[in-house]
């Protein structure tokens, strides 16, 4: 003998193609009936205005931190004007004095020269020839900053702001090396979550050391989560979550 | 509204457009949207009982999908469809928390499509908001098996993949959905007709 559950399902299954219905069994024929206006729901659509409207609002939404095309493995710029982008630096780095270049790879937010150090690093990723380079070039980029904010803690010698810039620029940058090693293959991904793992426990210590408290301990964990998403290739499909977007970094290379 | 698993046309489709518009390419997501609105805006017809606040919602999922999509991993209609169906089930949840926060907000007035009432040439008048309070004194999982496999037209294999639950219980819950829903819609009807 079939299970109600059974027979139900083949006369749900005639509701769904729309053939149409007639159940020999009345104790079905309720069931049936509020199936029958459930389907009907799926036949009402948007207003057309409304379909637009969206159209619209999708194509109005400014574009994140870069437009590409189909390829992400595309060059950021044309190849023709990655030499007039190294000119156009060494021209600025010669105006900016030689001393102040070589101090900028270390500088912090607070100085500046931290600008220059974005500007620096951005020429970097614009001469890497391939994702895999671009990738461990951010990656390492964040390892520095990590690396520097633990020496900070450690000294107990924090300026205001600073905090939040570096992480801030730390989950931007193991976001782009996370974008550009997805495109390249198993190497680029294993060398960079080495990298986010060694990123991962700097943050950790810090967090351990507990020297953090309301916006910047907030920031130090959405950082840390976003390193450990990066690490394990999760995608984290919450549209609430902002930890891996990379949004806020006001210096972008 | 699709009824059964996509041909491989349909899923080369998919894996480029999500492909491209993880990429930011606005071009493929504007496809995506195209080939997946009308499920989403049934869901949410389902859950909320009203065009106009259905509509508003469905941008919502919209635009939280694009700020999204670079996080999205999947790469089949059906993974799309489910994560836009969890964006808009978290869509719904804030309308309602904001509806119980500021109960003057709630409406339950008819559709209001701005044209012909889409449901004139139907026999039996569906009364959205009625149908929508009673799948809200639905369990989570019975309110989402009859929205999957009636309003989505998913097929039990593909409600069953979406739930992440085996055929034998999806049959079980739309079983006591519906009945459920019977009892509530119905009034008289015995629960285990």
């Amino acid at each position: 003998m079939r299970k109600a559950e059974d027979v139900l399902e083949t006369y749900l299954a005639q509701v769904v193609s729309g053939a149409p219905v007639q159940a020999s069994d009345s104790s079905l024929q309720p069931m049936l009936r509020v199936a029958m206006q459930l389907r009907q729901v799926s036949r009402i659509s948007p207003s057309p205005a409304s379909v637009e409207r969206i159209r619209v609002a999708l194509r109005r939404v400014p574009p994140r931190a870069r437009e590409v095309g189909a390829r992400s493995t595309t060059p950021k710029i044309g190849l023709w004007r990655r030499p007039v982008a190294g000119l156009a630096f060494a021209m600025m780095l010669m105006a900016l004095g030689t001393t102040s270049a070589l101090a900028a790879p270390s500088a912090l937010p607070d100085s500046p020269l931290y600008p220059v150090r974005n500007m620096r690093e951005a020429v970097q990723v614009q001469f890497a020839s391939t994702a895999a380079q671009r990738a461990m070039l951010y990656a390492n980029f964040a390892a520095e900053r990590a690396t520097q904010l633990r020496r900070l803690v450690g000294h107990k010698d924090v300026a205001a702001g600073v905090v939040g810039t570096l992480l801030r620029d730390i989950t931007s940058r193991v976001h782009q090396a996370n974008q550009e090693a997805r495109d390249d293959g198993q190497a680029a991904r294993s060398a960079v979550n080495q990298v986010e793992g060694q990123i991962g426990d700097q943050l950790s210590q810090i967090q351990q050391e507990g020297e953090f408290s309301g916006n910047d301990g907030a920031q130090l964990t959405d950082t840390l989560r976003a390193v450990q998403t990066g690490q394990s290739g999760q995608s984290g499909d919450s549209s609430n979550s902002s930890a891996t977007n990379g949004t806020g970094d006001s210096n972008q290379p | 509204m699709p009824t059964s698993l996509p041909d491989e046309n349909t899923a080369s489709r998919y894996v480029e457009w999500l492909d491209r518009a993880r990429r930011q390419d606005r071009h493929a997501f504007a496809q995506l949207y195209e080939a997946t609105y009308r499920r989403v805006f049934g869901y949410l017809l389902g859950r909320v009982g009203e065009q106009a606040a259905a509509e508003d919602l469905l941008q919502e999922v919209y635009l939280a999908a694009l700020q999204a999509i670079e996080r999205f991993r999947g790469r089949t209609e059906g993974e799309f469809i489910g994560w836009l169906l969890k964006i808009a089930h978290g869509k719904v949840m804030d309308r309602f928390r904001s509806q119980y926060r500021h109960p003057e907000l709630k409406t339950s007035d008819v559709p209001s499509t701005g044209v012909a009432d889409p449901l004139d040439a139907i026999d039996q008048r569906i009364r959205l908001d009625e149908i929508s309070d009673a799948l809200s004194q639905l369990t989570e999982d019975q309110r989402n098996v009859v929205l999957n496999r009636l309003v989505l037209g998913l097929d039990l294999e593909e409600t069953s993949k979406l739930m992440g639950k085996n055929v034998g219980s999806i049959k079980a819950l739309q079983h006591r959905a519906l009945a459920n829903l019977a009892k509530i819609l119905t009034p008289g009807v015995d629960e285990h007709a």
